[in-house]
């Protein structure tokens, strides 16, 4: 009875679009289950990013991820970017539209990252009722995720996993469950992650995701950088089993390798599913000495949990 | 009270907080800076709560510092020349004393930049005096701003890969004495740029890995255009860069011609060397039609 997903299908297992890997893919078009895209990256792109898009949209299943809708801030939405959204979206026939339970700015300012709600009855009610907005707005169900957080508000009187299950059923949308926010964030505040997933209705999620990260120590830096650690597998396999299983996807952001091993690395999760033993090659977690977290986690890749930059690199005629 | 006014009053609180965090995350002064915003709602340790090995402080700078580092790494991303030119010490100064006065407000990052070569006129050290005793790097590095800005546009801008723009056979079809009668449009995706400085070649010399130093100033003049989603940039004469300015997709080439000549701009090669021209930046893409 756990498959819904709000009548959206499982997909398989898929990888992020990213520009790096662009001409690989138009040259072998690899044997991808779907591709996953930043919705920001194209929505407003006319030139080589777009045209990519359509092509690779005619080939594969395509999920629009967003970074700037901006569902929990006090500003107005903005229905500009959601006209753009959904016009991108009936262009490339994207399976669902996604983002995450953040916001990211106000008074008409951006600050291009996923900053944290504070978690109450009343931050609950006003993003609900966005989300229902958004939703008559794109003509479909939104889907949400839960983002990597660095803080805790002290007015919080609701637990994260309790706050998005109330506004799943709440705003009947779908859930994006990122299992390494899930890993990132429980480090970060001290609560249980297996409490956390336990906590999600499984019928209400569509997809996950899966990344690396860096841990300075003191704390845990969502960074997209790296391979999925053992730990973060092994809460993979729980949520599965709770969902019987869900479109996945790797998300690799900085220090990106070739598109053969970001792929290989999301195959590991259809392998891991399928054998009781760790993924070959799983990464074990890597702590900076403590002395030296401050220092390193200043130097690392910045994008704390957002996602690359949105700039295209342009490319000279010879 | 009703839903809608709880809400609303939810609203009020949330949006309270939310203006306290953007000014403490986004403000040069770090999280201190949150202080300065209108009716904060306390003090940070009031607001969020400390973790097992971060104070509370601690764990606001991680955004406040995760902020600067974004767009400091999309500002290099843009300005890839202009970074070499300057350093990086210098450029992320720059780049965050923009960003200090231009914050960004739009969800793309492609206008993130939009005002910077203006804003590196305005801020020149020497903007108060006059321009004979200027200093002439400040001219260099705006002229590079401009430039990598406008490639960034014109790349992620309307080009003209699905529509039918002019052909070089098309134009070299064209009996000479009835170019005088074509009507030359520039594309939407074609900018002409004047320089003080070879900007374009010092941003070749970039992209070749090489370290190149600040040129000596040499007018020139570019036009920049894209052809099957890449970007073209090509130096043109002053009279070539002059007639495309003027061309506007609503007058002849006679008519241009003409209005050049009115303002004292003529091509001494006259209009039979103009349909190899009009050829050329055929080739080029950057007419839409002619």
């Amino acid at each position: 009875m756990t498959p819904n997903r709000l009548g959206y299908p499982h997909l398989g297992f898929g990888v992020g679009l990213r520009s790096v890997h662009y001409e690989h893919i138009l040259r072998e078009w690899p044997a991808v289950d779907w591709f996953e895209i930043i919705s920001e990256n194209y929505m407003d792109s006319h030139g080589w990013p777009r045209h990519v898009l359509r092509r690779i949209a005619e080939r594969y299943p395509v999920v629009m991820h967003g970074v700037s809708l901006s569902i929990g801030s006090s500003d107005p939405l903005d229905m500009r970017y959601l006209t753009s959204l959904k016009q991108l979206a009936e262009e490339i026939g994207a399976v669902w539209v996604s983002d995450h339970l953040c916001w990211t700015g106000v008074l008409g300012r951006t600050t291009h990252d996923l900053l944290p709600m504070p978690l109450t009855g009343e931050t609950l009610r006003h993003v609900v009722e966005r989300i229902r907005i958004v939703q008559d707005v794109l003509e479909r169900p939104l889907v949400l995720e839960n983002p990597s957080s660095y803080l805790q508000f002290a007015c919080d009187t609701l637990g994260e996993a309790e706050f998005i299950a109330a506004m799943a059923q709440e705003a009947d949308c779908g859930l994006l469950l990122d299992v390494n926010n899930v890993y990132v964030s429980s480090v970060n505040h001290g609560f249980d992650p297996v409490a956390y997933i336990e906590t999600i209705p499984p019928e209400r999620i569509v997809q996950f995701h899966l990344a690396g990260h860096t841990h300075c120590g003191t704390h845990i830096i969502d960074t997209h950088d790296g391979p999925v650690i053992n730990r973060v597998w092994e809460l993979y396999r729980f949520a599965c089993r709770r969902t019987e299983g869900v479109a996945t996807l790797l998300e690799w952001d900085a220090k990106i390798p070739d598109f053969a091993a970001v792929h290989a690395e999301v195959l590991r999760a259809r392998d891991w599913l399928e054998s009781d033993s760790v993924p070959e090659s799983a990464a074990e977690e890597v702590r900076e000495p403590a002395d030296a977290a401050a220092h390193a986690c200043r130097g690392i890749d910045p994008f704390a949990g957002a996602h690359p930059p949105l700039v295209p690199v342009w490319s000279e005629d010879e | 009270m009703s839903e809608d006014g709880e809400t609303m009053v939810a609203a009020t609180e949330l949006g309270r907080l939310q203006r306290w965090m953007q000014a403490a995350v986004t403000d040069r002064a770090g999280i201190t800076g949150g202080r300065s915003a209108g009716n904060p709602p306390g003090d940070v340790e009031e607001i969020v709560l400390p973790s097992a090995s971060l104070t509370s402080g601690e764990r606001l700078a991680i955004y406040a510092r995760s902020y600067h580092a974004r767009l400091l790494q999309c500002f290099a991303t843009i300005f890839p020349s202009l970074l070499h030119a300057l350093g990086r010490e210098l450029f992320e100064a720059f780049a965050l004393d923009y960003l200090h006065h231009h914050p960004p407000h739009s969800h793309t990052l492609d206008h993130l930049a939009d005002a910077f070569p203006d804003h590196l006129a305005a801020t020149r050290p020497d903007a108060g005096l006059p321009a004979d005793r200027r200093e002439t790097w400040p001219d260099f590095i705006i002229d590079l701003a401009r430039l990598e800005l406008v490639l960034l546009h014109v790349f992620n801008g309307d080009g003209v890969e699905n529509a039918t723009p002019p052909l070089p056979r098309d134009i070299a079809s064209v009996p000479l004495h009835l170019v005088g009668r074509l009507v030359p449009a520039p594309a939407a995706s074609s900018r002409v740029l004047r320089f003080g400085y070879p900007v374009h070649e010092y941003l070749r010399a970039c992209r070749r890995g090489e370290m190149p130093t600040h040129p000596a100033a040499r007018e020139c003049s570019v036009v920049i255009s894209r052809r099957n989603y890449r970007v073209l940039i090509n130096e043109i004469s002053p009279w070539h860069c002059a007639f495309l300015h003027e061309a506007d997709g609503g007058r002849t080439v006679e008519e241009l011609l003409q209005s050049l000549a009115a303002q004292g701009v003529e091509d001494p090669r006259g209009v039979h060397m103009l349909r190899d021209v009009l050829c050329e930046w055929a080739s080029w893409c950057v007419l839409a039609r002619v």
